[in-house]
């Protein structure tokens, strides 16, 4: 009783799939055992000449023990067309090309069709990848005019910015800081700075101080009264007794809230931001499928977005004589942060991913190694509840294994 | 820029890079002919849009019969055929009711390379619209999903290259195993569109 192995499946397909005549036929020389040939044969004449006729397919792989290899034959059939219309893309022909000609195998010419316009698609594809590279390319070497007419109003914006600042300057005389009343949102000491020189500290006796007090009241609501008619693009923020804070907007980094009470609450509310999807566990034993499916749970932690939030705050000028211990601890924060991208942590069921959200996302078990593939690239991965980096596969066999894999169980 | 200046500083240099698909050969060789190509046109022509747009399709026709065609230019410069597409162009676009005057230039020559842009770069419509329009969309996706299917199959079809020579490039173990791979991306891809086309 005649019974194909697995073995004799590749001698059959590296035949069928040979690039040229004196490769075929060194391959049907060689090929054992004896009666392997005469099956080559009738393959052969069935895939040219009664390409649909998949009964007679069954029968032939029956009579040669090779029932349970069908799906593998039928794979085998549509790989001959594929290869023999490649070749005739590239303008060469064969005997067995011109035979499939001959009889007008249908399915062989709807392969060598959707093999031209493939090749079609990419030369278009590649036309309209040129001319946006052309216009990358004059944007990168050449200035129109659109772009010149807009630097000039930008820079008559910019100079006339400069001398609205110099004309109120020169109204309100020598600036000082505007020191903040106590005010349910402010501390005294974090006084916004100003890009205006400091009043400097002066004592004054009872008497003086009497005197100065009624004259700074007056200035102050004058200047209030002023302030409120011009245009301007300073803010004034509102408060019932109408002492409000001015904050300056020439520097718009300036955060308008204090910066430790900012700190504090980005130090407690330390929860990592994560994102959570259940994806199937790929393997195979063999090269055959995998009926038991099971699944992982891949939990994605931003850690990026956390980074910025803190790094934000630390751009906040704290002033003199702030407190610098959440400063400090901001800092520790990030550091440690920083130590775990792009690393893991696994656990057998849940892998912790510190890199950004991603849908391309697999996961993979080859003999009893666990393989995770993100973006295409495809990295090995062990239990471990420490933060781990990654290591990325380059053997070539296990690679291979994978993308079959990859294929079988999504297609 | 000096480094691609040095490494493109000929024709024949160039015409390599644009075989070995060379962006920096592509980009040399768009600056390097431009501001002589316009003003060569300006003055027949004065549409500065319609003249740019006629120099890119002529360095596009060039790219491609260098590597389609297997361009070899003899006792030219690439600057001269780029010269005559453009001028040729000119000549469509003006219906040949008058010569332009050229100044400066080897007249003979100018008329060896009969190119016709909108002859050449229309040469693929004839293949229905809607299907090569799927066809091209999926690629498109692919390149984004499944990079590696792209580039192998960019390999082949567009590049024609060898299924050894790409097995070498993409790291696979024998070009087997790349032939296999190849049927598998094209399969996938073939289902897309297809599966596409039903819902059409």
């Amino acid at each position: 009783m005649l019974d194909l192995t697995t073995q004799h499946i590749d001698q059959i397909r590296n035949y069928f799939l040979a690039t040229s005549e004196d490769e075929k036929r060194s391959l049907q020389n060689n090929i054992a055992p004896m009666f392997l040939k005469g099956f080559l044969n009738d393959l052969k004449r069935l895939f040219i000449y009664e390409p649909g006729n998949e009964p007679k397919l069954i029968s032939i792989a029956k009579s040669m023990g090779a029932s349970k290899h069908i799906e593998a034959l039928k794979e085998i059939q549509q790989q001959f067309y594929s290869e023999l219309a490649g070749i005739y893309l590239n303008g060469e022909t064969n005997h067995d090309i011109e035979d499939l000609f001959k009889v007008h195998n249908q399915i062989f010419l709807n392969e060598v069709s959707f093999n031209k316009e493939l090749q079609t698609s990419f030369i278009l594809n590649e036309r309209e990848f040129l001319k946006k590279k052309f216009v990358e390319i004059d944007k990168a070497t050449d200035i129109n005019s659109a772009e010149i007419e807009s630097a000039f109003t930008n820079i008559e914006r910019y100079r006339l910015k400069n001398l609205f600042q110099e004309i109120e300057a020169a109204e309100n005389g020598k600036s000082k800081y505007y020191n903040l009343d106590k005010s349910p949102s402010f501390e005294y000491d974090h006084r916004i700075k100003l890009h205006w020189p400091e009043v400097p500290v002066r004592k004054f006796n009872w008497k003086k101080l009497a005197i100065a007090a009624s004259v700074i009241g007056l200035i102050l609501i004058s200047s209030i009264l002023v302030i409120n008619n011009k245009k301007s693009t300073n803010e004034i923020a509102k408060s019932d007794n109408i002492k409000g804070a001015i904050i300056n907007k020439v520097d718009s980094n300036v955060p308008k809230k204090d910066f430790e009470n900012k700190a504090k609450e980005l130090l407690a509310n330390n929860k990592l931001k994560n994102k959570e999807v259940q994806i199937r566990l790929l393997k195979s034993e063999s090269l055959g499928f995998s009926d038991r499916e099971e699944k992982i749970i891949i939990r994605f932690f931003d850690i990026k977005e956390r980074i910025a939030e803190l790094e934000k705050i630390t751009k906040t000028p704290v002033g003199a004589g702030g407190d610098h211990s959440y400063e400090i601890a901001i800092k520790n924060q990030i550091d440690s942060l920083q130590s775990l991208n792009n690393k893991y942590t696994f656990d057998g069921k849940t892998i912790a991913l510190y890199i950004p959200n991603t849908n391309k996302v697999e996961s993979f078990k080859l003999k009893e190694k666990y393989f995770i593939k993100i973006d295409e690239k495809v990295y090995s991965i062990i239990k471990s509840i420490k933060p781990t980096v990654f290591n990325k596969v380059t053997d070539k066999n296990v690679l291979e294994k994978i993308d079959e894999i990859d294929f079988k169980q999504n297609n | 820029m000096s480094r691609i200046v040095e490494m493109y500083s000929n024709d024949d240099s160039i015409i390599e890079g644009i075989k070995r698909f060379d962006d920096e050969a592509v980009t040399r060789l768009y600056n390097r002919h431009k501001s002589y190509c316009l003003w060569f046109m300006n003055s027949k022509y004065d549409d500065q849009n319609t003249i740019e747009d006629i120099y890119q399709d002529a360095v596009i026709v060039f790219i491609e019969n260098v590597r389609t065609k297997n361009l070899k230019l003899v006792n030219t410069s690439i600057q001269t055929y780029l010269n005559s597409i453009c001028y040729n162009q000119i000549k469509v676009r003006f219906n040949n009711k008058r010569k332009p005057v050229l100044v400066g230039d080897n007249l003979d020559t100018l008329n060896d390379y009969n190119e016709d842009i909108n002859e050449w770069l229309n040469d693929y419509s004839d293949i229905k619209t809607e299907r090569m329009k799927i066809i091209q969309e999926e690629l498109i996706k692919m390149k984004e999903k499944g990079p590696q299917c792209f580039e192998l199959l960019r390999k082949f079809f567009f590049e024609r290259k060898t299924m050894e020579s790409i097995a070498e490039q993409m790291n696979y173990t024998n070009s087997a195993n790349a032939k296999a791979q190849k049927w598998r991306c094209q399969d996938r891809l073939k289902n897309q569109v297809f599966n596409r086309l039903k819902q059409c």
